[in-house]
């Protein structure tokens, strides 16, 4: 009965995850590299500087707006975050609202630069390209990426409770890793991969389908609310408009209401300031919380009085309900995370990448020894091979190309920043059509070298041809854009190992292999009533 | 206070992992005594317990929880590929306890 039902659990786990493999390694890889968003938009605007005091981007930005929309009926500025730079301005004129979308700037978008004044940088998505790629994929209307998405995030979950089942010797081979068997040293990779960062792989999973839970499973929601829309407008609540005097006022100094908040939160930092009717008597100034204060992922908001400057109201998160799920979410986006934290979060987010990869390899490794005639193998083995090429080695190097892109193309070309990411996709249906059309062994080596010499490049060009190379980024302490390129010197010094054991390997070698291994041991035991005599 | 705590933490996966008869073996040149096998496991709890206790006392309650699992799964990732890429040409310690 258990032997049954755990080869069940086994065809299960295969299955699952082969079907959305490509997709969850996209996601687990683009959501990885996600934890370095704001350090990604930074390496990716070398215009802008480190900011060094809160206080005058959010001057400089208040002056900006009072300058170009003084009768605006909104202004908004977004602060930086500890690991950003500049702030970004918008406002509503009167009137109709003008809808801008998160692809699609508002016209009104300005960048305000660590010093204050108004700066240009080159147009790019930046760190964010990776981030809603890794939950709204592209080129597709955002809810079905989203459906898809939790549709892979769902198998996932099942691929994860399976594969636990499926595997009979947990702690047994907790540390057991045996290179150079084939099969064996595949399967022993995925399983350690799985079980050491078991805790994050089954956690950021469930999480994941948290954050947009309401979007998968409406029907809690439903059964309560009239609709979705009634729902967010309780949960969710809007404050009425202010209506404006027309008696003009000066507004109160920004950097007393940033103190203010910041008292009020007991250490907390502002994230986004709101002022409606800016420059009036009845004005407000609404200033939300900066994510990274709190695990929690929720709103924490202050209202002054837009004059006086005076604390009007101020919201936190009440339910345990939305405290449970902000914890969730806040988990899963670990936004609170300070830098350690976020390197281990990195880390087990590339861990989680690898073991999806290595399950889609292992699969073929496992089939591999079984083919009749391994130079023609059938449909199946033949598609899922080239995908793996495709996936696991095209799409880091289409990541690299995105980068390159951000650095080569013209800095006026229209749509810039739609540009880079096509750069991205077009390099990967290169890759996708180069592994399909050469041989298996030559098209893995070459793509993974591609990767590990662009990306090794990339700080080499950045010392080379803008003034933000790593010496100068090192000396200024900027540890968000030197951080960025060392760790891409990093990477590509690991895509060149994996090029070189590729390389190395000599296919067929495998299963001679155990037999040397096994000799090993012997002299080393004879070694020891030597060693016990020297120590003694 | 994080660096101590990842320290307990990879010491710990160390004393498991030598617990265990086929790492004993590979590394000590036989197996373990079962007063030894104890010993060592009892270590390692013990310092994966301070490691918790360290990493709240660096990190917070909420964050050192949380940088408490993501530890354990550096330090048995590294006590992993240390056991599996260890230089074999020297010999090998013996370590008492």
């Amino acid at each position: 009965m258990s032997q049954g039902f755990r080869q069940s659990q086994a065809g299960l786990h295969t299955w699952s995850g082969l079907l959305v493999g490509w997709i969850l390694y996209l996601i687990f890889l683009n959501g990885s590299v996600s934890y370095w968003r704001e350090e990604i938009t930074r390496w990716a605007q070398p215009e802008i500087g480190a900011t060094q005091n809160v206080q005058t981007v959010a001057h400089g930005a208040i002056a900006h707006l009072t300058k170009v929309a003084p009768s605006a009926k909104s202004w908004q500025i977004e602060l930086p975050s500890e690991r950003a730079s500049g702030a970004i301005t918008t406002y509503k004129p009167k009137g109709k609202p003008v809808s801008g979308g998160f692809r699609r700037p508002d016209p009104t978008r300005t960048l305000i630069g660590p010093d204050g004044q108004v700066a240009t940088a080159r147009d790019t998505e930046g760190g964010d390209l990776f981030y809603r790629l890794h939950f709204d994929l592209r080129y597709m209307p955002v809810i079905w990426g989203r459906w898809v998405v939790g549709f892979c995030a769902m198998f996932m979950l099942v691929a994860i409770v399976s594969g636990v089942i499926t595997h009979k010797k947990i702690f047994a081979d907790f540390f057991t890793f045996r290179p150079g068997k084939g099969q064996r040293s595949w399967l022993d990779g995925h399983n350690a991969l799985a079980v050491l960062a078991l805790p994050f792989h089954a956690m950021i999973t469930y999480t994941g389908l948290v954050t947009l839970m309401v979007i998968y499973v409406p029907w809690g929601v439903t059964a309560n609310y009239p609709s979705l829309k009634a729902y967010y407008a309780q949960s969710i609540p809007k404050t009425k408009p202010l209506k404006a005097t027309g008696q003009a006022a000066p507004m109160a100094d920004i950097g007393l209401v940033l103190k203010s908040a910041d008292e009020v939160w007991g250490g907390g930092h502002a994230g986004l300031i709101r002022i409606e009717n800016p420059g009036d008597k009845a004005s407000r100034i609404v200033v939300t919380r900066r994510a990274s204060d709190k695990l929690v992922d929720g709103r924490w908001e202050i209202t002054f009085d837009g004059a006086t400057g005076a604390v009007r109201s101020s919201v936190a998160p009440q339910s345990s309900g939305m405290i449970a799920r902000g914890g969730m979410i806040g988990l899963h986006a670990g936004r609170f995370a300070p830098l350690t934290l976020r390197w281990l979060f990195f880390l087990s987010g590339l861990a989680g990448t690898a073991m999806v990869a290595t399950g889609l390899v292992l699969w073929i490794a496992k089939r591999r020894q079984r083919l009749p005639d391994p130079a023609r193998p059938y449909f199946g083995f033949w598609l899922v091979e080239r995908l793996n090429i495709g996936a696991i080695a095209g799409l880091p190097l289409a990541m690299t190309a995105f980068l390159w892109a951000n650095r080569l193309l013209p800095v006026n070309l229209a749509n810039r920043a739609d540009w880079e990411g096509h750069a991205m996709f077009l390099t990967w249906g290169v890759t996708l059509v180069h592994a399909f059309v050469r041989p298996t062994r030559r098209a893995w080596i070459e793509q993974l070298s591609a990767t590990a010499i662009l990306l090794i490049a990339l700080p080499i060009f950045n010392l080379l041809a803008t003034d933000r190379g790593l010496p100068a980024t090192l000396a200024a302490g900027d540890g968000a854009v030197a951080g960025t390129d060392l760790t891409l010197l990093a990477l590509g010094a690991a895509f060149a190992a994996i090029v070189l054991a590729v390389v190395r390997h000599k296919p067929g070698t495998d299963r001679r292999k155990p037999a040397r291994v096994a000799t090993q041991p012997a002299p080393r035991v004879e070694l020891k009533p030597a060693l016990a005599e020297v120590e003694a | 206070m994080i660096l101590l705590s990842a320290l307990l933490n990879l010491g710990g996966f160390f004393a498991l992992c030598l617990a265990m008869d086929r790492h004993h073996l590979t590394l000590q040149g036989r197996k373990p005594t079962s007063g030894r096998r104890w010993r060592l496991r009892g270590f390692g709890a013990l310092a994966l317990t301070a490691s918790a206790a360290t990493a709240i006392r660096g990190w917070g309650l909420t964050n050192g929880i949380i940088g408490w699992i993501g530890l354990l799964t550096l330090g048995a990732a590294i006590v992993l590929l240390g056991l599996t890429y260890r230089p074999t040409r020297a010999p090998p310690r013996r370590f008492d306890l």
